[in-house]
């Protein structure tokens, strides 16, 4: 019983994460409709942005300092890239077709990991756990649970996913830029004639779902690797929770990714191998996608002529 | 570059021919996206595999190829319809995110199962991460056959099966059915307006590719004699979309052109180099082989931007290469009628 205490309370926080970036997907289709496989490389130089901001501040700064520092240089970076991809390579053919954008999405995907791999001689990079009281150290500290020790630093991914799902719900139905972002997703040409510039809209959708990811990003590698291919999975994880929830819901979202999160914990504590840990969230994507194509708080929208 | 450098190049040339070839029923005349082509060649290569370790009757030399390959597009096939099944009404990105859960599904499968070892390998196990090799025998398994090679895929072989599936898929495309896949691409509401069974042609679709796909991985299997599931990651199925989409989506002649151009290109870059080069900051001065990665992110961003349509658009042959009518019928029905010449 302690043991499921445990994988539940695990999944939770992974599935924190997951909610992260799955938010930032779900806008951003929700806005263009675009699937942006380059969302889990926003994570990923997220990651990289916040070991590079600790390899910069000098080696007596305190951790306390440090890791916000860090998480804020994370945020920055995946903002800043999200930003860039959209200008350079997403913008310019918004207009033709779904297929090129697809296209476009995976070609940026692949050009961010190899770039980071060509730069990074494809080293993994870890927090040194050296002296007592570094970064590296605080966060391998372990808490006991049941009779499993839990890293300490999870917790933050829960707090992170609780302090950032509460702005965006302040961002999204309680603010002006937010009801504009509302009238983009629910018809763009529309929006346009209410006077809404739709090109800032869509802008700044990147912005936010990039920093939200490059905040994940940072989190997971405060007590893991950071590596080219690190995005990948998370990312492909948390477009699984987002189809999950209903993709182009926030609050779908959200959940989508606390429950990705939990069944692929539980799974492990029923008894299914961990090599199979990752088959879940694909089996989890299929049915869903075959039983019920809307997510859980979709609605179904019909293709008319 | 010698012949011998060169034939294992173009054998591998062959191969992405085959898996380009239909990859572009579904992509490129059905209008399917499906990033999970490499878990079909998987389903091919490893069936192929598990015959050779189970079934092959050395005394059949060559022969073997011929059930190992049916083996191979049928068990690709069937695993079509388990994932085509289900998928039929998912359209565009859904569908692609789709395929792609199944590729990596079966990859993560291969990665962890392992089979017995059979006769081949008593008391071994097959499969899992280091994949099947089929090039040392352990055992003494058949008397006299101590050096018994199943490399049966020589490059006559795969061209010859990059033939049969360019012939075949030609004959599909300028049938009825081949018009029927198009007018889904084209619209599948009006598609559905003039009579054509939707769910039926993409489930027909989605067959033809796998099968094949299957013919590509067995043949793949018995070039190379040993696989294992990194053979078979998102990076192929990517690598094979982008060999479609360079030839152009529908165009089986464009997709082997492309497969030519793309294959021969971690080749050519190979003999280039870069560390020679003074002004290039240390950190660049690689051979270029390492930026082929780069480069094939890089082409798939300016392709879609630049070439939407790929070098043969959907045409067999490129506009300026195409023979051209001898009267356009707009300029006979202008021509003023009775006169005499």
């Amino acid at each position: 019983m302690q043991d499921f205490l445990f994988y539940l309370v695990s999944g939770l926080c992974i599935g924190s994460i997951f909610a992260l970036v799955a938010v930032g997907y779900t806008l951003v289709y929700g806005i263009i409709k675009l699937v942006n496989f380059a969302h889990g490389e926003f994570y990923m130089v997220g990651a990289y942005a916040s070991f590079g901001t600790y390899s910069l501040l000098p080696s007596s700064t305190s951790p306390w300092l440090a890791i916000p520092l860090m998480v804020l240089a994370g945020g920055t970076a995946g903002a800043a890239i999200a930003g860039l991809t959209e200008r350079v390579a997403y913008k310019p053919i918004r207009r033709s077709g779904r297929l090129a954008a697809l296209l476009t999405a995976i070609g940026v995907s692949f050009l961010l990991q190899n770039l980071f791999a060509f730069f990074s001689q494809a080293r993994p990079l870890q927090y040194p756990t050296e002296p007592h009281g570094s970064v590296g150290e605080i966060c391998q500290r372990t808490v006991l649970l049941g009779t499993d020790g839990l890293v300490l630093i999870r917790f933050a991914y829960i707090g992170a996913a609780v302090l950032f799902c509460a702005l965006l719900w302040y961002l999204v139905l309680r603010t002006r830029f937010g009801r504009a972002m509302r009238a983009v997703s629910q018809d763009a040409d529309a929006a346009t004639l209410m006077g809404i510039d739709v090109d800032r809209v869509i802008r700044h959708t990147f912005l936010i779902g990039g920093g939200l990811a490059g905040v994940a990003g940072t989190l997971i590698a405060l007590q893991g690797v950071t590596e080219p291919m690190m995005g990948f999975l998370p990312g492909l994880k948390a477009f699984v929770a987002a189809v999950l929830g209903g993709i182009g819901n926030i609050a779908g979202a959200v959940v989508g990714g606390l429950l990705l999160g939990v069944i692929e914990s539980l799974a492990v504590w029923a008894g299914v191998p961990t090599g199979y840990k990752d088959v879940a969230a694909f089996v989890i994507l299929i049915l869903v996608l075959v039983i019920r194509p809307q997510g859980l708080l979709g609605r179904v929208t019909r293709v008319k002529v | 570059m010698s012949w011998v450098e060169l034939q294992p190049v173009l054998c591998q040339v062959g191969i992405l021919a085959i898996l380009a070839l239909s990859l572009n029923v579904l992509c490129g005349l059905t209008g399917l996206l499906q990033l999970g082509h490499a878990g079909f060649y998987a389903i091919g290569a490893y069936t192929a595999g598990c015959y050779a370790i189970y079934a092959t009757v050395p005394a059949l030399g060559w022969c073997n190829l011929i059930p190992a390959a049916a083996a191979g597009m049928a068990a690709a096939a069937l695993c079509s319809l388990v994932i085509g099944l289900p998928c039929l009404r998912l359209a565009g990105d859904y569908l692609a995110i789709a395929t792609l859960g199944f590729a990596e599904i079966v990859r993560l499968i291969l990665t962890n199962a392992e089979l017995p070892g059979g006769r081949m390998f008593p008391g071994e196990t097959i499969g899992g991460p280091t994949g099947i090799a089929f090039t040392e025998f352990p055992g003494q398994v058949w008397p006299g056959q101590e050096h018994y090679s199943a490399e049966y895929a020589t490059l006559p072989v795969i061209w010859l099966g990059v033939g049969v599936t360019y012939l075949f898929l030609l004959n599909i495309k300028r049938s009825a059915i081949g018009r029927a896949f198009l007018c889904i691409r084209e619209d599948e509401i009006a598609a559905r307006t003039m009579g054509i069974n939707v769910p039926r042609y993409k489930l027909l679709a989605f067959l033809l590719s796998a099968a094949f796909a299957g013919l590509a991985g067995a043949l793949f299997f018995h070039q190379q004699l040993r696989i294992n599931p990194g053979n078979f990651n998102l990076l192929k199925s990517i690598e094979v979309l982008l060999i479609v989409v360079l030839g152009g989506m529908g165009s089986l002649t464009g997709a082997i052109c492309a497969a030519f151009l793309l294959g021969l290109l971690p080749c050519l870059l190979r003999h280039l180099d870069l560390s020679g080069v003074a002004f290039l900051p240390a950190i660049l001065q690689k051979p270029l082989s390492e930026y082929s990665m780069l480069l094939y992110a890089l082409l798939l961003i300016l392709l879609t931007r630049l070439l939407p349509n790929g070098v043969f658009a959907m045409h067999e042959l490129p506009t300026w290469l195409r023979p051209r009518p001898k009267t356009s019928p707009r300029r006979k029905a202008k021509a003023p009628e009775g006169r005499k010449p």
